[in-house]
């Protein structure tokens, strides 16, 4: 065996220190490391035979001290009914599994609550009408016997909802064949079918919107009167059709339900199933069809309650499909691709607001402006853009309006309150460019005493 | 024939309370001195032996008999020590750098006073694991569970506390 080289292998010398053998293994290495090995030895066995005695009346004083049990504590008492030390991971499984269903449960439950309710009175001045019905995206644009009351002793109809957060739009039915927009509501916007209809834009406050369109809450239901059975059943004429297309729809990923009381609308509008066939095959084959689905079926039951012609069917149904195409390229351009599926509620604003008409380009820039900040707040802005641009604000006028909502970091509440307040200052005919100077001005007066 | 500590510590559960007499009496001289070691004052290590007793016995029914009770109850003086020194530390007391002379320290050795001085003036962490080691002639797994550190740690500690004893004795 070679010698030990201990001064460059300093942790040797300890290592051998650790043997137990040290005397043997000394004469293995070189002299000077065996002086320094035996050194360090002499010192460890300094210290080995080193003792302290404690003093004499230190077991009399500990004993003094001590009660005559040695005390239960709660530890104790709950050692005693804790497992064996090679059990624990048992109980600490079934400890993390038992976690995991609390989780789990009060996460389902929380899914399953009902979402907020908005009261909403909507009213129509029409005295000399016999009967005025609601008619709109939450009834699928099909009469449900949503009939406003009155007239009152002004002429005043009117109806109390309460419904989800959501963009809804909406017209009013006179006597069942008269469509009137709501001129109070929020905002109107163009059908595609020649007239307007109303947007009614509903939100929490701070609060997230829900995937829009949202369907009426059981509660809501309670002032529908007619029954709805007829739904779960096509038309008998050209059944299998009906029936082939609702099979591929439902293979497509579209809801069941939906599609039908689509073809239900489009078969009483007296449309051909092949050219439904036609007008939703591009849906069909879009394999991320299933957010935009429900709008362009949507849209279609509109058409159909209507009347619009055969032909427009396929111009409104490609219009709204081409929108939505047109918007999943602006978000993805701009920077929201995720938006997509965490907040479709910014895809259909934008959606909308490119079958209106708006410029894409000044969508794109509302877009940009809006990067990082919440996809709700940038909707609310976008479908604010909409409207003031369907009430006749130039685009060179909007642009920095939307711009300066989105800086500005406004409240979805406070982005509505401006597009009234913009409204009203158009319809009264004021210059758009002092509405502009003036309102941020305004603006800040409202913060900082809202504020104060 | 000395009975077992797990027996004494069943005895003591079981209300006998001179059974810990004997624990004591089989630990008081090697406890005290792992609490002078730690603490380098006498009054300070008397202090912190009696309480080391004292927490063995209020904490017996925890002590699991399968294991080293004499490890266990080095451990509890490692841990009150360790709570001690940081209490000193902020109330910033002076504290004597050697140990008192107390009775026996009259017919100490010039060498002895040595190996003391030489300990007091390594470093607290690398003292204690050299005291577990070279006096209480543990393993470095054991030291490594009574300082609840990993075993590469505690032979890092002795092997700079030898280094340091060392150096300190070999000096003119």
């Amino acid at each position: 065996m070679g010698l030990y080289d201990v001064k460059q292998e300093d942790i040797l010398l300890h290592d051998l220190l650790d043997q137990p053998n040290l005397d043997s293994e000394a004469s293995k290495v070189r002299d000077a490391d065996r002086q320094r090995l035996l050194l360090y030895r002499d010192v460890l066995q300094r210290l080995e035979h080193y003792q302290e005695a404690a003093p004499g009346d230190l077991a009399s004083r500990v004993m003094s001290g001590l009660p005559d049990r040695p005390p239960i504590r709660w530890t104790d008492r709950l050692r005693a009914i804790w497992p064996e030390r090679r059990f624990r991971a048992v109980t600490g499984f079934a400890g993390a599994l038992a976690l995991l269903l609390v989780v789990a449960g009060v996460t389902f439950l929380w899914s399953r609550r009902e979402p907020v309710l908005i009261p909403v009175v909507l009213d129509l001045y029409a005295p000399s009408a016999r009967q005025v019905e609601l008619v709109g995206t939450f009834s699928d644009w099909t009469r449900r016997g949503l009939r406003l009351k009155g007239p009152d002793a002004v002429g005043y109809w009117n109806i109390g909802l309460r419904l989800p957060p959501g963009r809804y739009e909406y017209t009013f039915l006179i006597d069942g064949l008269n469509r009137v927009p709501d001129d109070d509501g929020e905002g109107l916007r163009p059908d595609g079918l020649g007239y307007e209809n109303s947007v009614i834009i509903l939100n929490t406050g701070n609060g997230t919107f829900h995937p829009q369109p949202s369907v009426l809450s059981s509660d809501a239901y309670v002032t529908l009167s007619e029954d709805d059975s007829n739904l779960t059943t096509l038309p008998v004429q050209d059944r299998r059709q009906w029936q082939a297309i609702l099979g591929r729809g439902i293979a497509a990923g579209l809801q069941g339900e939906e599609l039908e009381a689509a073809l239900l609308g489009l078969a009483a509008a007296d449309v051909k199933p092949t050219e439904v066939q036609t007008i939703l095959g591009p849906l069909f084959q879009d394999v991320q069809a299933g957010i935009y689905a429900r709008h362009l079926l949507l849209k279609l039951q509109e058409a159909a309650f209507k009347r619009a012609p055969r032909e427009t069917l396929h111009s409104i149904a490609r219009a709204r499909y081409d929108a939505f195409k047109g918007a999943r390229k602006l978000l993805a351009n701009t920077g929201h691709m995720a938006s997509i599926q965490t907040e479709p509620a910014l895809m259909c604003a934008t959606a909308f607001a490119l079958e209106s008409g708006q410029d894409p380009s000044l969508l794109q820039e509302a877009l940009r402006a809006g990067k990082g900040k919440p996809p709700g707040r940038v909707a609310a802005v976008i479908e604010a853009g909409e409207i003031l641009h369907h009430a006749g604000l130039e685009p060179e006028s909007l642009a920095p309006i939307m711009r300066g909502c989105l800086e500005k970091d406004l409240e979805k509440q406070e982005i509505k309150r401006l597009t009234q307040r913009i409204r009203r200052e158009l319809q009264k005919g004021t210059d758009p460019k002092i509405i502009q100077h003036e309102l941020w001005h305004r603006q800040a007066c409202m913060r900082s005493s809202f504020t104060s | 024939m000395h009975p077992s500590d797990a027996a004494l510590v069943e005895q003591c559960l079981k209300g006998q309370k001179n059974a810990f007499e004997a624990i004591v009496l089989r630990y008081q001289h090697r406890i005290y001195h792992m609490a002078l070691i730690r603490m380098r004052d006498r009054c300070d290590a008397d202090d912190l032996a009696q309480e080391t007793f004292l927490q063995a016995y209020r904490h017996l029914r925890s002590y699991d008999p399968t294991r080293s009770f004499r490890n266990w109850l080095l451990s509890i003086c490692a841990n009150l020590g360790k709570n001690r020194l940081r209490r000193r530390a902020r109330r910033r007391e002076v504290h004597h750098r050697y140990p008192e002379a107390g009775g026996s320290s009259c017919t100490e050795d010039h060498s002895r006073m040595d190996l003391v001085a030489g300990l007091h003036n390594i470093p607290e962490k690398q003292r204690i694991a050299l005291f577990l080691k070279h006096v209480e002639g543990l393993s470095y797994d054991e030291v490594a569970a009574v300082l609840k550190i990993g075993t590469s740690a505690a032979k890092m500690r002795v092997k700079r506390g030898r280094d340091q004893l060392v150096q300190y004795l070999s000096q003119p």
